[in-house]
């Protein structure tokens, strides 16, 4: 079915502003679907906190998605949402039902990309790297995060965050994941090579 | 293919990033995949790697949810404040709202002389009578006029015009049942043309004594009269110059 031009236009330009990294359209894509999303989840054993946290972690996923490039613009935003929060949120449910621990569901679906990094299971040392990251100090979590998980290019790292060039930011980049692989290797107990 | 086996692009982590992050070519992407095949050691360097980055974006993640639950809740909050404003400004007018009519029912009770309003029809009573409508307006003012015996009388200005009005005050149980309106009590009031002008009859159940009472025209059609500090409006269909 052909998507009414007027989604078209506006989801269009909320995909615009995720792609420029303006995160005011995930506040926005968030008001306007808070009500399903709420009546999905209160209906299913959830409370209206759970929905507001399943929503917030279904823009996260589109937002990843975006970003990546992976998003395929095939029907509205909002049905994406909702058949995003809708996944998170029974597989949390199935979670509980299993008496698993609780994780971020939201990893987990954005893990549904075929790619071979989001393909990984979780495991402690992702868990130990998501903590390192914490720790590690600016500009390096910030080059970092720029890099693998904006996809940034050197070029556009350097004006952001005021290297001189390009090169400049590739050495950086290299002394940050070192500094990170410290840490991680601190953090699990120097025994990760 | 042997050649490809040989390569060992992930002895470098510079070959490993293009290849987790899809910036290789198809081509190229193929042979890193087979190399991965046969390389154990390889498959390992590149799963350290996978990790590495996977956990930076697992931070980036959850650092994104926690900023945008941050600005949410801080527009929830905002949201919140306007709907406390909003909900006290309401309150704040109910509560004037059951005070003022608190007060006119009250008044009402008390002081029957006063009345919302007072609906009459044209010449219902004779030829050259006219039943006015009038409204209490609940505001004080300076009394004019003088009160003898049950008459005041009023010269008033309008432009050129110029209308003596007299101000009967008859009691409540003098008025001709029909201009009862069913059992809503009314200050009647009755204006006719007489010999001497216009004559405004109030209907009241209040001594005369205090009634204190003024009059002025406010304009061609219509006049205020005061009694006991209130003022009652009165539009006058045709005018209060004459012509009834």
């Amino acid at each position: 079915m052909q998507t009414p031009f007027f989604f078209l236009n506006n989801d269009s330009k909320l995909l615009d502003a995720i792609r420029s990294s303006d995160e005011e359209a995930l506040v926005e894509l968030f008001r306007q679907n808070r009500r399903p999303i709420t009546s999905l989840v209160t209906r299913n054993q959830g409370s209206e906190d759970d929905a507001e946290d399943v929503l917030q972690e279904a823009m996260v996923v589109l937002w990843d998605r975006v970003r990546s490039g992976s998003f395929e613009y095939q029907a509205k935003l909002s049905t994406f949402i909702y058949a995003t929060a809708k996944n998170i949120w029974f597989r949390r449910l199935a979670r509980h039902r299993r008496e698993l621990p609780a994780t971020e569901e939201a990893l987990d679906v954005a893990a549904e990309d075929a790619s071979p990094l989001e393909e990984l299971e979780e495991n402690e040392r992702i868990i130990a790297v998501q903590k390192a990251m914490e720790q590690l100090g600016n500009p390096c979590r910030d080059l970092l995060l720029l890099f693998y998980w904006e996809d940034r290019s050197m070029e556009e790292i350097a004006v952001k965050l005021g290297f001189a060039n390009a090169d400049t930011v590739k050495s950086k980049k290299y002394q940050c994941k070192k500094s990170l692989e410290h840490l991680v290797r601190s953090m699990l107990g120097g025994s990760d090579g | 293919m042997g050649d490809r086996q040989l390569i060992h692009w992930t002895k470098s982590v510079e070959n490993i990033e293009p290849y987790l992050m899809h910036r290789l070519d198809d081509v190229k992407d193929q042979e890193f995949t087979e190399h991965l095949q046969m390389c154990e050691e390889c498959r390992l360097r590149v799963q350290q790697e996978q990790e590495l980055i996977a956990g930076i974006r697992r931070f980036g993640r959850v650092e994104l949810k926690r900023r945008l639950n941050q600005r949410i809740q801080s527009e929830q909050g905002r949201h919140f404040e306007w709907t406390q404003v909003a909900s006290i400004a309401a309150a704040i007018v109910l509560m004037f709202a059951a005070v003022f009519m608190i007060r006119w029912f009250t008044d009402f009770e008390h002081d029957r002389t006063r009345n919302r309003e007072i609906v009459f029809k044209d010449n219902e009573v004779s030829q050259r009578s006219l039943w006015i409508t009038g409204k209490v307006i609940l505001q004080p003012r300076t009394f004019r006029g003088t009160l003898s015996d049950r008459t005041s009388s009023f010269v008033i200005k309008q432009g050129d015009a110029t209308q003596t009005i007299s101000i009967k005050y008859a009691q409540l149980a003098e008025l001709p049942p029909t201009k009862r309106i069913g059992d809503e009590l009314i200050i009647p009031t009755f204006l006719e043309q007489t010999s001497k002008g216009l004559q405004l009859t109030l209907y009241t159940n209040a001594p005369e004594q205090s009634l204190a009472t003024g009059i002025e025209a406010v304009s061609a059609e219509s006049l205020i009269v005061y009694i006991k500090g209130q003022q009652i409006a009165y539009n006058i269909p045709g005018g209060w110059a004459g012509k009834m």
